[in-house]
């Protein structure tokens, strides 16, 4: 028993470590393209601090477009994307470019819904203050839209590490990769319960360290 | 000092500003008094740059403010300072990065910054507080951090609207006598917002009255 345990983690070690890497690859680049997208949709708002009526319409289109994509669709679309970007289709490096481009509209609309809880009046503050509208949204709207955005970020990656896990399903690589390819078409129930079980844990992970930051942040106010 | 010729605002279609003049002399206390809806919130906008008349002129000093544009607007307002009802204050920082925030947005160096904000928090009472995080200040206290921040870069003039209306009685005394001190003290020009007669009354040595967007009496008061 304790062998087969210990046989199946040993399999799992890798995969593991390639889900981590496509999660964070995924993540660092899904908010480096939907903070600035967060943050001009919630500018160019009718009600923002930069009203851009069209502008608005189109961002917020193109987003809606890219969330309602089925993951694995948009994943077969990107490939020749992928091949450029890294000079392969499939693997772990080759999944973050679709996972990147699934998940940055996600990361704009938490960024975006983030920036609007803000109080209107200690914008104005800023406003009076003389402050550009650069020097509102990096001293101002993000500092003060913090936990919001870390509770945003941490459901992100949860949805990442379940888009992973899919993309496994077409040469993704990772745990989902392994439970597929083992767990489902060798039959080997043991790897699939260990790849989920170790997929549970990271979850569960992700979401008590970034409510732990949300919180201290909010208890440091 | 601040002088508005005849200026008028209109929200669609709506006239809320019907031809203002004013002039705000130099080192006076001039309170605004009208009702809610009076057309007090638009008025403090424009005086504040913070929206253009349809027409008519705002002039600081002699010189037009009204038609300024990106980097004139802006150091523009930077020599203004303002005072709200709810304080307005930043959540993420403390009390001494409160009151730092206009000396970063203007550039100052940090070896300048410091003293600068000690100075302004003794001046407001609020020297031990200097680390707190502003929401376990009191209502006073939060006052007072946003008087120390509106006077950071050395605004010749200050608006305050409706500074006392979220105050107990107590505290509303020492925040006004806090104004008339500075006010004398610093030198500074202060345009006072409100709908409370005995708040402008105790401060005051001009009251202009707003009535459905326009003025409709300007008084010189014995006080202050």
């Amino acid at each position: 028993m304790l062998d087969t345990v210990s046989a199946v983690f040993a399999m799992l070690l890798t995969p593991l470590c390639e889900t981590i890497l496509m999660v964070a690859g995924t993540t660092f680049f899904s908010i480096l393209l939907g903070l600035p997208l967060g943050v001009v949709l919630n500018l160019t708002d009718p009600v923002g601090l930069k009203p851009r009526r069209m502008l608005n319409n189109v961002l917020s289109r193109v987003v809606n477009l890219l969330r309602s994509f089925p993951f694995l669709i948009l994943m077969i679309l990107v490939f020749p994307l992928s091949r450029l970007i890294v000079g392969e289709s499939t693997g772990t490096k080759a999944t973050i470019v679709p996972l990147a481009i699934a998940a940055s509209p996600f990361v704009a609309r938490v960024i975006e819904s983030a920036l609007k809880e803000i109080d209107p009046q200690v914008l104005l503050a800023a406003r009076v203050m003389g402050s550009s509208t650069w020097q509102i949204v990096y001293k101002v709207m993000i500092p003060e839209a913090m936990p919001s955005i870390v509770a945003g970020i941490t459901l992100t990656v949860i949805n990442i590490i379940g888009y992973s896990a899919m993309a496994g399903a077409i040469g993704g690589g990772g745990l989902g990769d392994l439970a597929i390819r083992y767990g489902y078409h060798r039959f080997r129930t043991d790897v699939m319960i260990g790849a989920v079980l170790v997929i549970v844990v990271l979850v569960e992970a992700v979401q008590l360290l970034g409510s732990w930051i949300s919180d201290r942040m909010i208890k440091k106010r | 000092m601040l002088s508005l010729k005849d200026i008028k605002k209109s929200y669609c279609g709506n006239q809320v500003i019907r031809g203002i003049s004013l002039e705000v002399p130099q080192n006076s206390f001039y309170g605004i008094i009208g009702r809610s809806g009076a057309g007090k919130s638009t008025l403090v906008r424009l005086m504040s740059l913070l929206e253009r008349p349809d027409s008519g002129e705002i002039l600081f000093d002699g010189e037009r403010a009204d038609v300024l544009k990106s980097k004139a607007l802006l150091a523009k307002r930077r020599s203004l300072g303002m005072v709200f009802q709810q304080f307005n204050l930043f959540s993420s920082r403390n009390v001494f990065d409160n009151v730092a925030y206009p000396l970063e947005i203007i550039g100052a160096k940090k070896e300048s910054i410091a003293p600068r904000v000690r100075e302004l928090l003794a001046w407001v009472d609020l020297s031990e507080k200097e680390t707190s995080p502003v929401s376990r200040l009191s209502g006073g206290q939060k006052q007072r951090v946003a008087i120390a921040r509106a006077l950071a870069n050395n605004p010749s003039l200050l608006f305050c609207d409706e500074p006392t209306s979220a105050l107990d009685p107590q505290t509303t005394v020492s925040i006004l006598e806090l104004l008339k001190k500075i006010r004398k003290e610093m030198g500074l020009t202060v345009i006072m917002i409100s709908h409370q007669m005995e708040v402008i009354s105790a401060t005051c040595n001009f009251v202009a009255e707003l009535e459905q967007g326009a003025i409709v009496s300007v008084k010189e008061l014995k006080h202050a």
